[in-house]
């Protein structure tokens, strides 16, 4: 392999591992805060890149309206799954199974709904015209789109440690996340709060399906393959933990990469699968994992 | 002297288990009572139900006159009573100065000028927590953790405070440590409910104790009047000798 190829794989690598990246952070920061996996996860990013989809495509607007109206949007849609189901089943005392099937069935049901909305077969999302082409980085050109993707996950997941290392907000999330009934006898109200991250979780998740759209395709399936991987990213950087997400998102998307380019996809996934298998042996809880949260 | 909080016939289970068997307690404005007796007889059940952890199913919990049996933890906080929980309940994994911001991020009225009184005020009953503002709160002491616990539970505590076994595990000098800022609380006039299982840390601070066997009250008595009833000293702490209260 030339140096401009591996160069080229390399920053494939970083694309890709953006979006595991800004998948994972979402669903981590609920499971690390409510102990609840979101099954749903995959479609409100699949709704992210369908919103994109019709607003650029076929309404003709712009892009850089797509992003924060597609978090908007599924941060809302995402508020009222929290607050309409996963709350009532946390008080009911039905935490972990219960929330398993309400949100996979809720998947499955925006799944049908899109379908119906926009056809079950795939499309094409274009990049903004500002951002078509290929920067000359020296050695080699890579398409400005996907160096954009990068970057702009770096900028979201640096907005996400402001968030929650610098503000008031984000220490009574973490203190929920350490220890929520202490925090509640403190007068926090867990609950609303819980109902805001979800959504925060599932709005990132719309950004995700946006940036996503011009490099993978649009449709009704786009997020099964992928959320596989996102586990395994997830399950590696240790449940809850976001540092752990960046790390390992950046190592399972240079695996993946590679693994692709010079052996093949089906290959590079099993070899995804199997760094995580080792990584747990040594550290069951994954890189970053603390188990605070799983008793 | 007015009851500022009131406990009337109440009833709490832990799952089918009957803990508390109709507690009826109050304590007054600016009072130190201390809930005594021997272990799993209800204290900290007592103090869980006060909080909304454990709500009671039969009796009234009432507070400046306003039921608040049904709310929840989170409510019965924002009305002013601050809570110090057994294990202590220390965010480990964050520092000492974010551990206390919790309390106060929920306050109502907000303002830095606020937020350096409230410091000010910590800081001078427990300098050692000014020292290591910004350690983890996790790798502090027991007896610093306890003193971090303590300090939460007054920040969210404006009117009054439960504490349950400060003094539980930690080391002759550090209980006298903590006694003492006990003592500076009380004389601030700050209402106060402590369970404890160490008669003398109570004989210290405390105005007045209840005895609490198998979750009933045994026993209501001035702390004063405790310390020269040999009979029950004996009888529930196990105490022969006057000696050994000192």
């Amino acid at each position: 392999m030339t140096f401009s190829a591996f160069l080229i794989q390399f920053l494939n690598g970083l694309t890709i591992a953006s979006i595991y990246i800004l998948l994972a952070s979402g669903l981590t920061i609920v499971f690390g805060l409510q102990g609840i996996v979101n099954c749903a996860h995959g479609f409100f990013y699949m709704l992210g890149a369908y919103l994109s989809f019709m607003m650029v495509q076929q309404l003709g607007l712009s892009f850089w309206l797509a992003l924060p109206v597609a978090f908007a949007g599924n941060f809302l849609l995402g508020v009222g799954l929290e607050f309409l189901g996963i709350r009532r089943l946390m008080q009911w005392g039905r935490e972990f199974t219960h929330n398993l099937i309400l949100t996979l069935g809720f998947a499955f049901v925006g799944q049908e709904v899109v379908k119906i909305i926009w056809g079950a077969i795939a499309q094409l999302a274009q990049p903004p015209a500002a951002l078509e082409g290929l920067l000359n980085l020296g050695p080699v050109a890579y398409p400005k789109y996907w160096l954009f993707v990068m970057g702009f996950t770096v900028l979201v997941m640096f907005g996400l440690y402001l968030f929650f290392l610098r503000t008031g907000m984000g220490i009574l999330v973490r203190s929920i996340a350490l220890n929520s009934e202490v925090s509640q006898a403190m007068g926090t109200n867990a609950p609303r709060i819980n109902t805001l991250i979800f959504g925060l979780g599932t709005g990132v998740a719309g950004i995700a399906g946006v940036l996503a759209g011009p490099i993978l395709s649009v449709d009704p399936n786009m997020a099964f393959e992928l959320l596989m991987i996102v586990f395994v990213v997830i399950i590696f950087g240790g449940m809850g933990s976001l540092v752990g997400v960046l790390v390992s998102g950046v190592i399972i998307g240079e695996v993946i990469a590679f693994g692709t380019a010079l052996m093949s996809g089906m290959i590079a996934k099993i070899l995804a699968f199997a760094v995580m298998i080792v990584v747990l042996i040594f550290r069951p809880l994954g890189l970053f994992g603390r188990g605070a949260v799983v008793e | 002297m007015g009851s500022i909080l009131e406990l009337v016939g109440v009833h709490s289970y832990y799952g089918e288990s009957h803990i508390l068997q109709g507690i009826d307690m109050r304590v007054g404005e600016g009072e130190c009572v201390a809930l005594l007796g021997p272990n799993g007889m209800g204290k900290t059940t007592t103090l869980r139900t006060i909080m909304g952890l454990t709500p009671g199913r039969r009796g009234e919990v009432r507070f400046k006159d306003q039921e608040i049996t049904q709310l929840r933890p989170f409510q019965i906080a924002r009305m002013g009573i601050g809570y110090v929980p057994e294990d202590r309940g220390i965010f480990v994994e964050m520092t000492v100065w974010e551990n206390l911001r919790v309390p106060y991020l929920n306050l109502k009225n907000r303002t830095e000028r606020r937020w350096k009184e409230i410091e000010e005020r910590i800081y001078a009953l427990f300098p050692a927590l000014k020292e290591r503002k910004n350690q983890m709160a996790g790798t502090l002491s027991g007896g610093e953790q306890q003193m971090l616990a303590t300090a939460r539970g007054l920040i969210a505590g404006e009117e009054m405070v439960l504490l349950d076994e400060p003094t539980e595990g930690l080391a002759p000098v550090i209980v006298r440590n903590l006694i003492e800022a006990f003592e500076k609380i009380k004389a601030q006039k700050h209402t106060m409910l402590l369970v404890e299982q160490n008669v003398h840390t109570a004989m210290r601070v405390a105005d007045r104790c209840y005895i609490l066997e198998k979750g009933r009250i045994k026993l209501e008595e001035p702390m004063k009047t405790l310390a020269h009833r040999p009979d029950l000293l004996e009888q529930y702490f196990g105490i022969r000798d006057q000696a050994d209260l000192t």
